[in-house]
Parts: structure tokens; sequence; C-alpha cells
């Protein structure tokens, strides 16, 4: 099996927080992978590097074969948060956004989606609730054809319909090619669709295949708990 | 769609949407500007006192306008370091997409010259507005016969819209240049910044004056006024290039 993405010896701090001390991890390819970890323990910020959007201090980074950086963005979509619309956008701008700057997007499927996903094409994106605001984000990430796909946090606020059709979506998204880096605390809602997790901890990484888990006895969230420390 | 004609478009669409969606009510203040007709002379009659009350109305909406010019130059300077450097916002969206920052850089520049362009444009007519305002009141001034009290209306008549647009911008502006730290990821550059606009902006009213009103300036007032326009525009250039380069080291 292929590597999606390596991370080899990184170390990534904010001032004086040291966020990543050579951290060196690797996402196969073709799997959807749920990375776990306690608040402010770096999902976002390794996700953040993973696309591009941050650097790290030192360590490498690689999508493929490739050294993260501006050709691998072409390749990498990443979930954006909503605030990172602009604030005249409705639904169909947004949607055009991407159209026009990613060439890989998908325009039907986003349309189809939106109609899935209960999304008014005429909605001004910050009338919109934190629910469909989600999932805008989920759409407009799923619609890319990309290799790999981040998403950060992205059932946190939906209702069990649409986490129901968000987790649809992102299994139409799955082939032997594609990989898709979820990061989420919910884990009962999305073990089922995970393959494998990664999770980081303070003292250091851990990654497991969900069938293994499975296969000893443990569900996605006792095996988490017990890795990092909690009870049972 | 071409990266570049999608930048272009998406840059329009900003702009728009920013800016041009308010011109209206600033063509409206500029025909309120514009109404009364030099060379009355009011002082002894009622259609002339009218005329006088006409004008001051105008003032007001001189004023407004001036205002309305310092919102716009707001919502500019801002937009111009945004377009100068990926922007936070778009960061994600744009930066994702995997086109070059320059690329797009060069496409900003030119709408945030454009609105540099629409901006200048408007200060100018104020500018002249006030003009004919200074020029109005020396027949209504005639009558004082203190030259310096004289001096010093005139001064401030002619320097009152500029202030007008400057005081907004240094109290309004300091605010909005932190709030876009974000984007210089050094919010000391941000309040340095901040900081040189001010004499940059204070220099400008008195620039106008040096301008409209040669003979009442002595040679210090003017070498003072242009050597702070100059010195503080310099430095103001100078550290956006180093803030330019600094978000072209791609970290946002």
């Amino acid at each position: 099996m292929t590597d999606a993405v390596v991370i080899r010896s990184v170390n990534k701090t904010f001032k004086r927080k040291v966020v990543f001390h050579d951290l060196s991890v690797t996402f196969p390819a073709g799997r959807v992978i749920g990375l776990l970890g306690e608040n402010a323990i770096g999902k976002t910020t390794l996700l953040k590097m993973i696309a591009d959007i941050i650097k790290p201090n030192c360590g490498d980074i690689f999508i493929g074969s490739e050294r993260a950086g501006l050709a691998t963005r072409a390749r990498v979509s990443f979930m954006i948060n909503p605030e990172n619309f602009y604030k005249f956008m409705r639904v169909k701008d947004a949607v055009a956004y991407y159209r026009d700057f990613y060439p890989d997007f998908d325009y039907a499927r986003a349309m189809q989606l939106c109609e899935d996903f209960d999304l008014g094409q005429k909605w001004k994106i910050t009338w919109l609730s934190k629910g469909q605001q989600e999932r805008l984000c989920i759409l407009l990430c799923l619609c890319r054809r990309v290799e790999v796909y981040l998403l950060d946090e992205p059932v946190a606020g939906l209702d069990p319909r649409f986490k129901h059709e968000s987790i649809k979506a992102m299994l139409a998204n799955t082939d032997d090619n594609k990989t898709i880096i979820i990061s989420t605390h919910l884990l009962r809602d999305l073990d089922s669709v995970f393959d494998e997790v990664t999770i980081l901890t303070r003292d250091g990484v851990y990654q497991a295949a969900c069938d293994d888990i499975r296969a000893g006895g443990e569900s996605v969230e006792q095996f988490y708990l017990r890795v990092t420390g909690g009870n049972t | 769609m071409s990266p570049l004609k999608a930048t272009m478009k998406w840059e329009a669409i900003k702009w728009w949407y920013f800016i041009g969606k308010r011109l209206w009510i600033v063509v409206l203040c500029w025909a309120l500007m514009f109404l009364p007709v030099p060379g009355v002379h009011w002082e002894t009659t009622t259609a002339g006192m009218a005329v006088r009350w006409l004008m001051l109305l105008i003032v007001l909406g001189a004023g407004l306008a001036a205002l309305l010019c310092a919102i716009l130059l707001m919502f500019g300077f801002p937009l111009f370091f945004v377009s100068f450097s990926p922007s936070l916002k778009s960061a994600i969206m744009e930066r994702g997409s995997g086109y070059s920052v320059g690329y797009q850089v060069g496409v900003r520049m030119l709408y945030a010259l454009a609105t540099y362009a629409l901006s200048a444009g408007m200060v100018v007519v104020t500018l002249f507005a006030s003009r004919m305002y200074a020029r109005a009141d020396i027949e209504w001034m005639a009558g004082i016969s203190n030259e310096h009290i004289q001096y010093f209306f005139l001064l401030h008549i002619n320097m009152l819209p500029m202030f007008v647009i400057a005081l907004p911008l240094i109290f309004f502006m300091i605010p909005s240049q932190i709030n876009i730290k974000s984007i210089y990821q050094n919010k000391w550059y941000a309040i340095l910044q901040s900081l040189i606009i001010i004499p940059l902006f204070i220099s400008v009213p008195g620039m106008s004056t040096v301008l409209f009103l040669p003979n009442l300036t002595e040679g210090w007032h003017i070498a003072a006024v242009w050597g702070v326009f100059l010195l503080s525009m310099s430095l103001y250039i100078l550290l956006s290039i180093r803030i330019i380069n600094r978000c072209s080291e791609v970290n946002v």
C-alpha cells in the first residue's frame, strides 16, 4: 500500500508553545482515517500543514512523493471554516468561487449536494445556521477531485439526518487512490466510516486499523480512551 | 476558467461589494457641493443672504462628502494591503488552488490601484470645492482688520475638509490596521505603519494649503509640510515593501 501523506521529523511551534516535536507519521492511500486526540494537541495544525496552509518549523511533509508546497495544493482539498467566506457571498457564489478557482471542482455534483443538504442557492452564507454552514463547507471540500481530503470536525454541528447525508457524501469520495483524513471528537458518529485511526497524544502517535480494534473486542472510542489514559 | 480570469472576476466582485455599492451616496454629495454659483454679492441683498445659507448647507455637504471619502479610503487602505498580500480570508481558498501568489498579487494590485485612483479623485474634487468656499469667504473676511485672524481663518477653512478626511482615518485606521495584523504576522508592523500614517495625513491638509494658498504661506511652512509628507510617504512605502516580502514568505 502506498502512502498518501508522509510526515517526517516535523517540529512546529507557535511562539513558545511547542505543538509538535519530531513528529513522524504516515497516512496510507485509499483509506478513511480518523485523526483523534485531545483538544489543543495539534490536529488542526497537522491538517493545515498537510494542506500547506501553514509551514512546519522544520521537517518534511510529502503528498505522495512530492514535498508539500504550492504544487501539492492542487492535490489536497481542505475543508475551510465558514468564516473564511466573504460576507457578501451566497451559497451559489461560494460554489461559483470554487468552480472558478479549482479546475478539478465537480460543479454538477455540488449542485446535487446542495439539494441533498437542503441548501438554497440564494441563501446568504452569513445568515445560515452553524449546521448549514458546515454542510456547505463539507460539500465544497468533497466536490473537488483530488487525492487527499482533509476534514476538520466535519459533523460537529449537524443533526442526525445531515450527519448521515454527510457521511454518505464522504464515502462516495472513497476509492483506491483517495485518502480522507477526518479530525473529530465524535467517535460514535464516525467510527463506522473509519478504516484506520491515528491518535495524537503527548507521548506519541498511535495508529491502528479499525478492523483490528474491533477484532480485539473494543470500539474505536474504547481504544481511544485506553490509549489516551481515559476511563473506559 | 483561467487563474487570471478567476482572480480578476472575484476581485471585481469584491471591489463592487466593498466600494462600488457606496458610490451613489458620494455622487449625491458631490452634486450638492457644486450647486452654488460663486460671484454672487451676498452681503447686502436678501438673495445674497439666501445664497450664503445655501453655501453653509453645501459646506455641510462637502463635509459629508469628505467623510465619505474618508470611509472609502478606510476601505481602500486595508484593501490595499489585503490586495497586496494574500488575505487570511482568501488564503485558504485561493492559495489552496495551487496558483502562485505572485500571479494573484499582480491582478489584485490593479484593483488596488483602481481603488486608489477613485479615492484620490474624490479627494481632489473635495479640495477644489474647499478652495471655492475659501475664495468666497475671502470676500466675507475682507471686513476683518486683523491680518493674523484672516490668515488663521483662511488656513483652516481651506484645510477643514481635509481634516474631516484625516481625523477619521487616524482614529479608525489604527484599529482596522491592527485587526489585519494576522496578515502581517506581526502586530508591530501594523502599529508602526499606523503611526506613520498619522504624520502622512496631517501633512496632506497642510499640502492643500500650500498648493491652493501659496501666497499665504511662508517658506518654512512649505518645507515642513513637504518634508513631513515625503518622509512619512517614504517610510510608508518602505514598510509596505517589507510587509509584502514578509507575506510572500508563504506563512499566513
